[in-house]
């Protein structure tokens, strides 16, 4: 129901915060959300399975179904 | 009155589908709780929003919210006109055919409006909504790709499925599945900015809006919205033509029926059924046919509806009853397209019916069933237009306009309603039939163009529907208070589709894409070999250097993907089309160096900017790769947009004085921010340029 949240210290905080504004984001929220996921992703992809299932691309497919730009 | 606050809160929290928590099922499913309940919830929270609504407006009044008395204006009027090209807008101007327009431009100023790169409507839209290119937004196209496995998948939202579980502390007990809708196009809409100063916004059908997130006013969601199925939009066509088995076509299913006396029956599918994978909850339906007064009775959930010859019905509410009395409630446009001796029937895709949303279309909450108790239904799919129906000859030319013009009109109502009862703060709202028409048109107004043609009736269609959009101007234009500032844009303009280029094919080709056996045609990269491919295209515009580190299967290191973007650009800079050795494309940009900010890594590495005329192929888009580079456009869909975004501008009519010659679609947000006397933050990167 909840999002789950993550404590930093103030001092790191500070620095993200310092960052997000150089990094031009709206918010520190969105800052630390993709920094975080781009570091997990770089993680996953030297580690994880690429392989993907029938109904992974069935419901994929699915979702794209109708757009006017694609057959 | 915290208490009623409060328990208000936690039961929106806790029963409605708030961020499309509250889904099951595959893509975007649909509500865990039937539609009757959301209706219920929803006209519970209306009632109690109402309640607090004059002690909300005293503390805003006491905090000193709202217009400030420094703003330049009241009111901002924000009228979107998709697809709208600048060329034929002065062509028509000049020769007398849009006074409204004109009278706009000659009253304040008119200016070609720059678009982003690429000139997509979702990423257009996203920069317009927050004033930052798209390395700061994260929408880069319609589609993006899965780095797991490459897959191309819908770039604005994204689902994920988890198992719901009561936590207990040491005991989780688990209690089936949830998906969570999210939008992925990051930092904020400026109507977002101007809720935090108390300045109330209208937004209709903004794309890149699903899911709605939470702000100081109203908005109703747009492109990307699913249908009840959870795709794009897929229409059904009923047939006694066919023969064989039903089957599914490209956005829809051609489902064959057979007459017993005048009687046909049938089913609609409607969501994914929550029981049994692959399957759709379904609503059975009956018709009776007259031919000799062209017309027919649709039975369906127990009420009768008379269906004429080649005219679309009103919307039609059909239900979809699962589980222990709950059901999902959509809606439908039917037009019958035969009576005798065959009969067919065309059923539009079913939309989420607005009076009782099972996904969260609009936010507040309520606001779609509000909208739709006021104004009678409307269609809540992102993309309205069916122009996959017209592809596959469900729908023919007429029909397909005159399922736009109906769209557009209940566009048109909507907006006039907000625009009565917005007197001050932000007035937005976004027409497409603008760009579908022109996509499906364009053949008619292009001697050169390969795709047939129905008949020279339609030869002026575009014209006509740029007089029809200056006449939505005029009519905007009389509703207008002094003071108001009206702004009146484009977010690219439109160029003839006559040539096919199918980038993997060429990457294959040229050693950069490599394949298992040898291609097949099969989509989604079935038959690529990850191993030893340096880079792929996704999408309508992208290619994908397959990074190490990066993609899954990733072989090329950062150093070398340098050099392969330079060697891939200067090749492709100077394809030519093998039917005559024109250049086809003007320039490939390094995202590297055209974006700015957070998300330039998740953009595809290079762009590719085409030159009129030339699009990606329908096939490379999804990752099949052909057996040729170029081919023809055959389909109806015969004009675009995804060329060099230099070449295919905007359009920008104001009625205040524009203070530079070469505004650009990012400049809207920080100016509409300027004009409330909002300050500008300094993250946004467009320019105030009123």
């Amino acid at each position: 129901m909840f999002d789950p949240k993550i404590k930093v210290s103030k001092a790191t905080f500070e620095k993200i915060k310092v960052a997000a504004q150089i990094m031009g984001v709206s918010s520190v929220e969105e800052f630390v959300e993709q920094v975080l996921l781009a570091k997990a992703d770089e993680v996953i992809a030297q580690t994880g399975n690429a392989s993907v299932s029938k109904e992974e691309i069935e419901q994929i497919a699915n979702q794209m179904k109708g757009l006017g730009y694609i057959e | 009155m915290k208490l009623l606050t409060a328990l208000t809160t936690l039961f929106a929290i806790m029963v409605l589908p708030d961020s499309a928590q509250a889904y099951i099922g595959p893509g975007a499913g649909f509500a865990f709780l039937g539609s009757t309940l959301v209706f219920v919830v929803t006209i519970f929270l209306a009632i109690a929003t109402l309640a607090l609504w004059p002690f909300q407006l005293i503390i805003r009044r006491l905090r000193g919210l709202g217009v400030s008395r420094k703003a330049r204006t009241r009111r901002v009027v924000i009228v979107g006109l998709d697809g709208l090209e600048p060329k034929l807008a002065e062509q028509y101007m000049s020769e007398g055919k849009l006074p409204n327009l004109k009278a706009l431009a000659d009253q304040g100023s008119y200016q070609r409006l720059g678009t982003t790169l690429p000139s997509l409507s979702p990423v257009a839209w996203s920069t317009f909504q927050t004033g930052v290119n798209p390395g700061a937004h994260n929408i880069f196209d319609f589609l993006t790709r899965d780095k797991r496995f490459c897959m191309p998948q819908m770039a604005s939202t994204e689902t994920v499925t988890a198992r719901r579980s009561i936590n207990l502390g040491v005991i989780k007990i688990p209690f089936g599945k949830t998906a969570k809708v999210t939008i992925t196009r990051k930092s904020q809409p400026f109507w977002k900015i101007l809720g935090k100063y108390g300045i109330f916004s209208n937004v209709l059908r903004v794309p890149i809006s699903y899911p709605p997130e939470p702000f100081y006013g109203n908005i109703l969601s747009a492109m990307c919205t699913p249908d009840l199925k959870g795709t794009q939009g897929s229409f059904s066509f009923y047939t006694t033509r066919a023969t064989g088995d039903s089957s599914r076509v490209t956005g829809g299913d051609v489902k064959v029926v057979k007459r017993e006396g005048d009687t046909i029956h049938s089913e609609i599918e409607g969501p994914p059924d929550p029981k049994q994978a692959g399957k759709f909850l379904r609503c059975p339906f009956s018709i009776t046919v007259n031919q000799f007064e062209k017309k027919a009775t649709l039975q369906i959930g127990g009420k009768s509806h008379l269906l004429k010859l080649e005219q679309f019905s009103p919307w039609i509410e059909v239900e979809f009853p699962f589980g222990f009395r709950k059901q999902v409630s959509g809606i439908v446009r039917f037009c019958l397209r035969e009576i005798s001796p065959e009969f067919s029937l065309y059923a539009s895709p079913v939309n989420i019916n607005p009076e009782k949303p099972c996904l969260p279309i609009a936010r507040p909450i309520f606001f779609a069933t509000w909208l739709a108790k006021r104004l009678g239904l409307f269609g809540t799919l992102g993309l309205m237009e069916d122009t996959w129906g017209r592809n596959e000859h469900a729908l023919d030319d007429r029909r397909f306009l005159d399922q736009s013009y109906l769209n557009h009109a209940e566009r048109e109502k909507m907006f006039m309603d907000a625009l009565d009862r917005t007197r001050e703060g932000l007035c937005a709202c976004v027409f497409d039939a603008s760009d579908r028409i022109q996509h499906m048109f364009w053949r008619y107004l292009d001697p050169k163009h390969p795709s047939p043609r129905e008949d020279s009736s339609f030869d002026n269609t575009i014209p006509e529907m740029y007089k029809k959009m200056d006449e939505l101007v005029g009519r905007v234009r009389a509703k207008l208070n002094p003071n108001d500032v009206i702004i009146i844009l484009s977010d690219h303009g439109f160029t003839s589709f006559r040539r096919c280029i199918n980038l993997n094919s060429w990457l294959y080709e040229n050693g950069y894409l490599a394949v298992k056996e040898k291609p097949t045609g099969a989509d989604y990269f079935k038959d690529v070999d990850w191993s030893r491919t340096k880079a792929y295209a996704v999408g309508l515009s992208g290619i994908f250097i397959n990074r190490k580190g990066r993609e899954v299967n990733g072989i090329v290191s950062k150093e070398d993907a340098e050099k392969l973007k330079l060697e891939i650009s200067a090749k492709l800079e100077d394809l030519k089309d093998s039917a005559d050795g024109a250049r086809s494309i003007n320039k490939v940009f390094d995202t590297a160096k055209a974006y700015r900010g957070l998300y330039t890594n998740e953009a595809p590495d290079l762009i590719i900017g085409y030159l009129p005329g030339y699009r990606v192929s329908w096939d490379s888009i999804t990752g099949a790769i052909e057996p040729t580079v170029f081919s023809d456009n055959l389909k109806a869909w015969s004009g675009d947009h995804h060329v060099d975004p230099s070449l295919i501008p905007g359009i920008l009519f104001t009625n205040r004085k524009l203070k530079v010659t070469d505004p650009n679609i990012i400049d809207i947000a920080p100016t509409t921010l300027d004009l409330f006397a909002v300050k500008v933050p300094k993250y946004m990167e467009g320019r105030v340029v009123l």
